[in-house]
């Protein structure tokens, strides 16, 4: 019940993303990965699914090498999984029920009326209660995210990985989201890996954190050793001021 | 000298590396959506909507150029044969051209553009805004999923559109005939009678069948391996419909070649 | 919504193999529950007959041919037909195979046999195989056409610069010796005494034609004057005049040969019958070059008629012996 990623190299022709990232998630653990701009935190998440295969070094969740998994075993590996896309990533020509309920549907034995029922009530955890009928196209970018975020936990996946939830919703709303993140690992015991650039959120919810930059992880630590950190690159992200990253560079 | 000709060496060997890496993609491609046969669960489901999407909802295009194809085979027939070819040789020319050739051809090019461009553009769409990478993390084999349904729909409804085709375009005919060239009903039913043979209507069904599969197969590759924005979707659909013509008309002188 | 998705796609399915099924079984002619039975024609080869092609009787379509095969075991060709169930056939009913136009597409058509009496049917060793003969192919016909129109051209010319009291004379002389072959038929008839009474009879009618024969050239020959200043006359002096001096040289073989009596007595009975035909058909108001020009099957009569003599005389010439077998009709 737990997520390894082991000295995880991937390069896009010469742009090399990831340069050997090691980072152990434990089981029922949530940690905030925070970066730069660019500097491959997508692309990590992607790595942990088999979305992207790593050009070296490997990924283990629940104990199984992702890389090395023949392809059912994939798929029931992805069942335990949940996924947030940063853009949502929405079946367009769906409506928002029909999208939250694509992955109940792949879950044996769940009934017709219960996938209504799981629907609802993932939508009313997002705050999206009435909104089944819409089209992705109706809604807004926070909304679409937020209908993201209810398909992805829709099936009580053991794993979620969040790829910037947060990012463009109010602060209200960040909050409520923030607050179901929690929720769903004190109550459901969800492992989660939380990509996030809303500093506030990832000291809130995170157990750890870890600053992935240079395509390594910089710094790994509890939000309170975060805050007190002396890295220079690391106050430069925390604090928002880009002239002390300068300095080191 | 060695600098003279490196270039264009180069360009030739690059081309052929491409050109056969392309083949190599679009082998593994059909092989995973032979695989993919397999797993009925996924996309079952799909397929009756496809059939109505590429299919059903292709029938008035077809029929359209079917009809007016029709037209014109007959008046074109009548000025070619004058004095010594009697008129109702017209009938045995609109349906066996359109039995054997342009029932099927002009309806796979048709088609081509209208379910090729279709989905080349959905699933490009769908592959550059991460929908195919969310199938995945919801345990869908996006080939199972997309290529399936899309696939055996073409191949089931190409030859049910391309009947109607045929049917209307001798229709088109027959109309023509007899209400532009002093034709009677009996003498074109002479005409097409004539020189008809069963096999020309197996001909026309193995054509679309073909067609079909070739559509929405280069379709759904070319779809899938779009990379980037709207300009790779873009870019995605214009090979899909280049790519899929031409393989039609490949295929129309292989069949002619095979078969007749 | 779903659910009439399924119904359309259903719907078009069957509308697809409906229009399929039905499309080809129309354009094949053969409509629902006709009742339809199978008929076979044995035939020495079928010209340009193809599957497919109309099978006709009494001029009315009632079927198509089925099926083209090499008979097992013999030198023929057996052709399949289904047709109509109901078709009244005639009776002893023979199948001919013909152009139905000029554009290649042929027919089958079904005879009683006596229409056709002087056709070579492919008559076959097993019941039920009705017996079959291909006409000459259109283009052999239109060659043939041709090639008479130009020969007639020809004594067209020559009658009108050369009808002389000579050429009158040289008809007579014609028509007396077609009466003397006769004669001399009848007389070598005396001298056999293996199958007189068969011959004898043959040679009777024979004779009877003859004379009716000449009695029609002669009836011609009356209305010579006004014929002459058109040449209508022409091709009639010709045929006669070439037909007198082959049936003397013929009379002389068949002296000659006559071993071979019956056979050659047999053939040059059809001659004279065909002879007959055509002398019938002048006299019967249709004595016109022009007339003559337009009926193709007084064409083919006549060309046969002169094929027949043609060949018959070569042939008993250079080889009598192996004459006996070979068929001419
Ligand atoms: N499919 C791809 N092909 C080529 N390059 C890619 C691809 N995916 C990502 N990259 C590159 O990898 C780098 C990391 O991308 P990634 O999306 O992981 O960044 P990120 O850390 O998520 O940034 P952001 O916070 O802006 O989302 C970028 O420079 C991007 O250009
Ligand atoms: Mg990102």
């Amino acid at each position: 019940m737990s997520i390894r990623i082991w000295e995880v190299r991937k390069s896009f022709g010469a742009r090399v993303v990831l340069d050997g990232v090691t980072l152990d998630v434990d089981a029922g653990e949530t940690v905030a990965i925070i970066g730069f701009s660019g500097s491959g935190k997508s692309v990590l998440l992607k790595t942990i699914v088999g979305l992207l295969k790593p050009d070296s070094g490997a990924v283990f969740v629940d104990g199984q090498d992702v890389g090395a998994l023949r392809r059912e075993e994939l798929y029931a590996l992805r069942r335990q999984v949940g996924y947030v896309f940063q853009f949502a990533a929405l079946f367009d020509s769906m409506t928002v029920e029909e999208n939250v309920a694509m992955g109940l549907r792949r879950v044996p034995g769940m009934t017709e009326a219960q996938i209504r029922e799981r629907v609802e009530e993932s939508l009313r955890l997002v705050e999206l209660e009435g909104y089944g009928a819409r089209l992705p196209g109706q809604l807004s970018g926070g909304q679409r995210k937020r209908v993201g975020l209810a398909r992805a936990i829709a099936t009580r996946p053991r794993y979620v990985l969040y790829d910037e939830p947060t990012t463009g919703l109010d602060p209200v709303t960040t909050a409520v989201i923030d607050r179901l993140i929690l929720k769903l690992d004190r109550e459901l015991g969800v492992t989660s890996l939380v990509v996030t650039h809303n500093m506030e959120s990832a000291l809130r919810i995170a157990d750890r954190i870890a600053f992935l930059h240079d395509g390594r992880v910089r710094f790994t630590g509890t939000p309170d050793e975060v805050r007190s950190s002396e890295d220079p690159i690391v106050r430069a992200f925390i604090e928002g001021r880009p002239e002390l990253a300068q300095e080191v560079v | 000298m060695n600098g003279l000709w490196s270039a264009p060496l180069a360009w030739v060997g690059r081309s052929a590396l491409e050109l056969s890496a392309g083949f190599g993609r679009f082998g593994r491609f059909t092989a995973s959506a032979v695989r993919a046969l397999s797993d009925t669960g996924t996309w079952g489901r799909q397929l009756i909507e496809q059939m109505a999407r590429l299919g059903v909802e292709s029938i008035p295009i077809a029929v359209f150029i079917a009809a007016f194809t029709g037209i014109v085979l007959a008046l074109q027939a009548s000025y070619t044969f004058t004095g010594a070819v009697p008129l109702y040789f017209v009938g045995a020319l609109v349906a066996k051209t359109m039995i054997l050739e342009l029932g099927p051809v002009l309806t796979g090019l048709a088609l081509a553009g209208r379910v090729g461009a279709n989905i080349a553009s959905e699933i490009g769409t769908m592959r550059v805004t991460e929908q195919i990478d969310a199938l995945e993390t919801l345990a869908y084999d996006p080939v199972a999923y997309l290529v399936v349904p899309r696939v055996l729909a073409g191949v089931v409804m190409f030859p049910i559109v391309v009947a109607f085709a045929d049917a209307v375009g001798i229709a088109a005919g027959w109309i023509t005939s007899i209400n532009l060239l002093d034709l009677s009903t009996p003498e074109f039913v002479r005409g097409v009678r004539l020189f008809f043979d069963t096999f020309d209507v197996r001909y026309s069904l193995v054509k679309a069948t073909s067609f079909g599969l070739v559509v929405t197969l280069v379709g759904c590759f070319s779809g899938f391996g779009a990379a980037g924005g709207a300009a790779a979707v873009g870019r995605a659909t214009t090979q899909a419909v280049v790519l899929s013509s031409m393989l039609i008309l490949v295929l129309d002188a292989f069949w002619a070649a095979v078969l007749l | 919504m779903k659910k009439r998705t399924d119904v359309v796609v259903g719907a078009a399915i069957l509308a697809g193999i409906v229009v399929i099924v039905v499309g080809t079984l129309w354009l094949k002619g053969s409509g629902f529950g006709r009742e339809e039975i199978e008929l076979e024609a044995r035939f020495r080869e079928v010209g340009q007959l193809l599957v497919g092609n109309t099978v006709k009787l009494r001029g009315v379509p009632i079927g198509r041919v089925e099926e083209i095969s090499f008979e097992r075991g013999g030198d023929g060709v057996l052709v399949k037909m289904r047709i109509d169930r109901d078709a009244p056939l005639p009776e002893d009913p023979v199948v001919i195979l013909s152009p139905e136009s000029l554009f290649g597409d042929w027919q089958a058509e079904i005879h009683p046999r006596a229409q056709f009496p002087r056709y070579a049917f492919a008559e076959s060793a097993e019941p039920g195989v009705l017996p079959g003969y291909s006409l000459p192919d259109i283009s052999r016909l239109t060659a043939v056409a041709d090639e008479i129109a130009g020969n007639l051209a020809v004594l067209t010319d020559r009658v009108e610069t050369a009808f002389t009291e000579q050429t009158a004379e040289n008809i007579r002389q014609a028509i007396e010796n077609i009466q003397i072959v006769s004669e001399r038929l009848t007389g070598l008839v005396a001298t056999q005494q293996e199958a007189v009474e068969e011959v004898a009879r043959r040679l009777n009618e024979t004779t009877a034609t003859l004379s009716e024969a000449a009695f029609a050239v002669r009836r011609t020959m009356e209305q010579v004057d006004s014929a002459v200043a058109n040449g209508e006359i022409a091709a009639i002096v010709g045929n006669v005049a070439s037909a007198s001096a082959k049936f003397d040289s013929l009379s002389m073989e068949l002296l000659r040969a006559s071993a071979e009596f019956r056979a050659i007595a047999f053939r040059a009975d059809s001659a004279m019958q065909a002879m007959g035909a055509i002398a019938a058909r002048l006299q019967a108001g249709e004595g016109s070059l022009g007339l003559l020009l337009q009926d193709s099957t007084l064409y083919a009569d006549l060309l046969r008629t002169n094929a027949i003599l043609q060949a018959l005389l070569k042939d008993i010439q250079e080889n009598p012996r192996k004459y006996i077998k070979l068929e001419i009709f």
